[in-house]
């Protein structure tokens, strides 16, 4: 087991170095520069020149890599050209806030998709599967900007019961529980969407998984044996399917960091989507660096998170 | 002894071939039998069929614009009102469902054929080969979607084809996982095996013997990957980086009306297209379904 | 297993809401940790609409954005500042003088004025201001607004200790000398924001912009105080109570990163008591009717215009770009896209503006695809069949590139496609996000027609727009040349009299009308919402904080 996590972790190197090439490559790649939004009329060429010249703008791809890579192993992630402060610190601030959103969108959906799956698939082509699987194609089926809109007309415009935007009441300064509170106020309409559409996924994910187990030899000899059914399904099938619903929850982590752009947009939600997507738009090349790398980090392991659990339980993986 | 060779030879498609026709008829009957997947069959024809025909149907240009007759109300001469530059909305809705179906067909197609040839080849030969192949499979896995998106239409520029190769090219991995799976336990099966020692060549084994057989796999997962592209073309629209004006798609003309005063006012501009999407959303993932639960062999009764 | 799994997603979640919950505040820079301005319902607080966050460059000559520009045009003042009436008022500057051969002026400053910390505010603030802009290490975009004074250039290359033109009479006198004869000398020199010598010495100006302790907490003169920055959420400026024009009325301003989508709502609900309108929808302007919201109409010196780039054969004749003006419905876009809150634009100046020449001096283009057929036709010598136009027998064909992010102009493309498809011109619209297009047009020049919105600012000087040496330097992307012009230009700075400019700028005028290097399409006026109870708002094309300190609100 030792020997597979460490290949693995070997395996993620070259990817690693993959990944952070093209993406390094598309970014430097964009037409413009971060200076050629400023149409200023003060602003001649020559500045512009210096300024470009101050950031390394002119050297080949190739050098800019290389100095990139160079600096990031040595945990240097540059200064952000808008921000002016150490990439490092921009990222911090936001990131929090990013986990905060999926993290908690990602626990409610699996409380409330995981038992919904289950129960749809012992009781399977019921009444209760048939709302269960249409109300989660809905939520399959919805753009999630949209249904956002829509509850922001609701329930924020129309009935006034959540605020519209931001993470917190602006100049209300509080402190303790109460800024607690009011955060939690914040989250409500974006939690609301991540958590609906993630659960609507994971609920079809388990109820599959759940009736491929179900339908196996061990399970109808465990019928057969005369267990009562209560303990067939809540004993053996469910342990067995929730090694293929965790694997899908590690996997889900890393879209619903990456997928929390549109989200964060609607909602003015100061995360990690909405700081990269700005700095794509002013090309704050070191910020759109770091920032994508790091979201591409997290499902890199994620995926090797899953990629263990899985060989935990299937050890005929590990020798693949 | 040649004789015999080829004797056996055909004995093994020909045992392939009826245990496929006989596959699919079943197929075919389930699928007929699911009511949501007729259902998903019968609203997407008529989609298909309203957006190919968009221009016998309405009397109206797709971008004609009318600057003295905007925001108007659904009427008789506008079944679905006008926009904000007083275009039908109705003929831009139509002609709108030739894109956003087009798109979610050429991205799923490009995905499709990236990641089927991809797979295959991975699954097939094993070894450096695979290793390589995953070891790009996981650099595209981690691409954040969105985020990629935006750089690539960045340095693309937005436009339909855009749009359809940005989906394609982030989307193929899952597909070319599943099928690498597959083509590996398929590999190893007795006809497989025969047909290597007739000395087929690899390629004409991947395309008559594996490739078929992972063919349900790739219908289903093609079918729902069709919905994810027309999801994506409605973010990327969004954040104003899908099909650019004045070419109409459901998505940039939901995101049209994105502001609050269409919200509240101009329901016509925003409730159809939403609900286009939605409804062919869901009648793809009905039809998916209908066909994953048709052809998966796992799960027959 | 499934309970123990839960409960650490659970565990997880709750430590990083704390974790949030207290980083806000670690991270947000306090000034005045104890001076909670805000909490107390008796206290009176602003809040205005930002539709981006503040990058925290809250230093008015180091700053690049307009929302750092926000926050900072409550914190620091310049010498003269202009008024709603486009003339110019005292700010720190209590009066100057003019010598007679124009190139100095004598600034008498305040003497009542102290910065935030307490220090005095003298000439010696103003001169290291301008000594700051003009050091070989700053990397801010003002020294070209500056450069005209004698000496800048020398003491920017490393060859004088100080700047010749820059002379300190007293602690409250200053005089600042040009080269030449500088027009915009009191709106680019004197408009300059002060920034306090005692805090920026402290630093090598190279350093400046890695000064970001300084950066935020800035100390100025102004009304407001800066309070307390949360980076991408929000700024708390707090009242000067010295402020030296009398201490604001209101208490606090917080200025709030909002959805432009959703802002709206939040204006309605009350939520925010100030705003910028980018579209005067009638529709939302009844809302705000009723719901007792004042609008303010903002008129600008700006205008959108299709640029067009004349190194392209075909659109190299002056002719085939006014016969394109008369084909486009410049009125209709004004009417319907702007709701008939801005005019067509006949040339670089907006009609309420000094040097406009007056409708009857200018060639109004008023919408005719026949008279641009008829010009094409006969005067230039394409031919027109079957609904198609044709150069040379080939069909013609142009590509209009344009930026997302102004609605009405985003939506103006299409129209305009309309528009030249009835006199047989096929347009091929691109539109592309802001700084892609940009680089296309400014650095690749790959384009025949953009669409961008461009202004004069304060000053009718438009060299940077239309002049030959700004093909090279400046934002002429068309390749447009006129050496008349150019020699109107010229002349046009050589006075300081508005009355001795005007017959100059009057003729450039009607240069740029009859040659169309762009196709001028209109001015447009914006709106400001602002909350029933906050009075004393005078917003204007160049400002919104006109006499803030007067601002107040109504019981």
């Amino acid at each position: 087991m030792k020997q597979f996590i460490i290949r693995r972790l070997l395996i993620m190197i070259p990817v690693f170095i993959g990944i952070s090439m093209i993406i390094f490559g598309l970014i430097h790649s964009t037409p413009g520069d971060p200076y050629i939004t400023m149409l200023d009329p003060n602003i001649t060429e020559a500045d512009r020149e210096a300024m470009l010249n101050s950031i390394g703008y002119y050297d080949p791809l190739p050098v800019k890599y290389i100095k990139w890579i160079e600096r990031a192993i040595k945990g240097d992630l540059g200064y952000s050209i808008r921000y002016k402060e150490p990439v490092a610190d921009v990222i911090s601030r936001r990131i929090g806030n990013t986990l905060l959103l999926s993290v908690t969108a990602l626990v409610l959906s699996v409380l409330i998709a995981v038992p919904l799956g289950i129960v749809s698939a012992t009781k399977q082509y019921s009444v209760f599967d048939y709302v269960a699987t249409i109300l989660a194609l809905i939520g399959l089926s919805i753009p999630a900007f949209f249904f956002a809109l829509g509850l922001i007309k609701v329930l924020a415009f129309d009935l006034g019961i959540f605020p519209i935007s931001g993470i917190e009441t602006t100049g209300a300064n509080y402190t303790g529980m109460k800024r607690v509170l009011d955060v939690l106020h914040h989250m409500a309409l974006p939690i609301i969407v991540l958590t609906f559409v993630q659960t609507a996924s994971l609920m079809r994910y388990t109820r599959s998984s759940m009736l491929e187990v179900i339908q196996q030899d061990y399970i109808r000899t465990a019928k057969a044996k005369g267990l009562s059914e209560r303990v067939v399904i809540y004993k053996h099938a469910l342990r067995n399917a929730m090694i293929s619903i965790v694997t899908l929850i590690s996997l889900s982590l890393g879209g619903l960091l990456s997928g929390a752009v549109l989200t964060e947009t609607v909602f003015v939600w100061p995360g990690m989507g909405t700081l990269v997507y700005q700095a794509i738009l002013n090309r704050d090349y070191p910020l759109v660096m770091a920032g994508t790398m790091l979201l591409a980090l997290c499902v890199l392991f994620a995926n090797l998170l899953a990629d263990i659990m899985y060989a935990v339980v299937d050890p005929r993986i590990r020798y693949e | 002894m040649a004789n015999n060779i080829a004797n056996k030879s055909s004995n093994i498609s020909k045992v392939q071939g009826e245990e496929g026709t006989s596959l699919w008829k079943i197929g075919a009957k389930r699928l007929i039998k699911n009511k949501l997947a007729v259902f998903g069959i019968v609203v997407l024809s008529i989609l298909i069929i309203l957006s190919v025909l968009a221009p016998v149907i309405t009397p109206y240009d797709r971008d004609e614009t009318n600057l003295t007759n905007t925001y108007q109300k659904p009427s008789k001469e506008h079944w679905l009102g006008t926009d904000e530059l007083g275009r039908d909305v109705f003929t831009r809705l139509i002609y709108g469902g030739r894109v956003s179906l087009s798109v979610g067909l050429v991205s799923t197609s490009i995905s499709v054929i990236i990641g089927v040839l991809l797979g295959a080849i991975g699954g097939y030969y094993g070894k450096v080969v695979d290793n390589i192949i995953m070891r790009i499979v996981d650099i595209f896995m981690c691409f954040p979607f969105f985020i990629m998106a935006i750089t690539i239409a960045a340095i693309l520029g937005p436009s339909i084809w855009n749009v359809m190769i940005i989906s394609g090219i982030l989307s193929w991995p899952s597909i070319a996982r599943i099928v690498r799976a597959e083509v590996m336990t398929v590999k190893e099966r007795e006809f497989v095996e025969a047909s290597k020692a007739l000395g087929l060549t690899p390629i004409e084994i991947i395309f008559r013997h594996i490739l078929p057989n992972v063919l349900a796999v790739v219908i289903v997962y093609t079918t729902l990957g069709i919905a994810s592209g027309i999801l994506s073309e409605a973010g990327l629209s969004f954040l104003g980086l899908g099909v650019k004006q004045p070419q109409p798609s459901w998505g940039n003309m939901l995101s049209a009306a994105q502001n609050l005063r269409s919200l509240r006012l101009h329901w016509w501009l925003w409730v159809p297209p939403g609900l286009l999407v939605f409804i062919t959303i869901l009648s793809i993932n009905f039809l998916g379904d209908g066909l994953r639960d048709a052809l998966d062999p796992k799960l027959k009764h | 297993m499934k309970r123990k799994l839960f409960s650490l997603l659970l565990v997880i979640a709750m430590i990083s809401t704390l974790l949030v919950g207290c980083g806000g505040d670690k991270n947000a820079t306090n000034n005045t940790p104890s001076n909670d301005a805000v909490k107390g319902s008796d206290k009176s607080v602003v809040r205005m609409a930002l539709w981006s966050a503040p990058a925290g460059i809250f230093n008015p000559v180091l700053l690049g954005d307009d929302y750092d520009g926000a926050v900072a045009g409550l914190i620091y003042e310049p010498l003269v500042e202009m008024n709603p009436k486009f003339e110019f008022e005292s700010g720190l500057a209590e009066k100057w003088e003019i010598s007679e051969d124009s190139k100095s002026i004598t600034f008498y400053l305040r003497k009542d004025v102290k910065w935030h910390d307490g220090e005095p505010f003298t000439s010696e603030d103003v001169k290291y201001t301008f000594e700051f802009i003009s050091d070989p290490g700053y990397a801010g975009n003002k020294f070209s607004q500056i450069s005209a004074i004698s000496g800048a250039n020398d003491y920017k290359e490393g060859k004088s200790e100080s700047i010749k033109g820059i002379e300190v009479i007293d602690d409250h006198t200053i005089k600042i000398t040009t080269d030449e004869v500088f027009a915009p000398f009191l709106d680019k020199i004197a408009g300059i924001d002060v920034i306090p010598q005692h805090i920026w010495s402290k630093i090598e100006v190279s350093k400046a912009l890695e000064s970001t302790d300084i950066l935020r907490n800035p100390v100025g003169t102004g009304p407001f105080k800066f309070e307390k920055f949360v980076p991408d959420q929000y700024v708390t400026v707090v009242k000067n109570e010295e402020y030296w024009a009398g201490a604001p009325k209101i208490d606090s301003i917080v200025l709030q990163v909002v959805n432009q989508d959703t802002a709206q709502a939040q204006m309605l609900s009350g939520e925010i008591d100030f705003m910028q309108l980018s579209s005067m929808n009638p529709d939302d302007l009844a809302l705000y009717e009723d719901a007792g919201i004042q609008i303010q109409e903002v008129f600008y010196t700006s205008f959108q215009q299709m640029g067009v780039n004349v190194r392209n054969p075909l659109l190299a004749d002056k002719k085939v770009r006014q016969a394109l003006t008369y084909a486009i419905d410049r009125q209709g876009i004004v009417d319907s896209l702007l709701h008939g809150h801005g005019n067509v634009a006949n040339t670089t100046y907006p009609p309420f503006f000094w040097s406009y020449p007056g409708d009857e001096a200018i060639n109004t283009y008023d919408y005719s695809p026949e008279k641009a057929i008829e010009i094409l036709t006969k005067e230039v010598g394409w031919e027109y069949k079957d609904g198609k136009m044709y150069a040379d027998g080939k069909p013609v064909k142009f590509s209009l590139v344009y930026p997302t992010g102004n609605k009405a102009r985003e939506l103006s493309a299409p129209v305009i496609q309309e528009n030249l498809k009835n006199i047989g011109i096929e347009l091929d619209l691109q539109i592309m996000e802001f700084a892609t297009m940009v680089a296309k047009v400014k650095d690749e020049k790959a384009f025949d027609l953009f669409l961008l919105g461009s202004g004069i600012g304060a000053d009718p000087d438009v060299r940077n727009n239309f002049s030959t040496e700004a093909i090279e330097t400046g934002s002429n992307y068309m390749g447009y040349s006129n050496p008349e012009l150019d020699k109107l230009f010229e002349e046009g700075v050589k006075y300081i009299e508005i009355e001795k400019r005007k017959p100059i700028y009057f003729e450039a005028a009607k240069i740029i009308n009859e040659d169309m290097p762009v196709i001028f399409l209109y001015n447009w006026s914006e709106g400001r919402a602002i909350a029933p109870k906050l009075k004393g708002v005078q917003s204007f094309a160049f400002g919104n904080y006109y006499k803030v300190n007067e601002w107040y609100i109504e019981k």
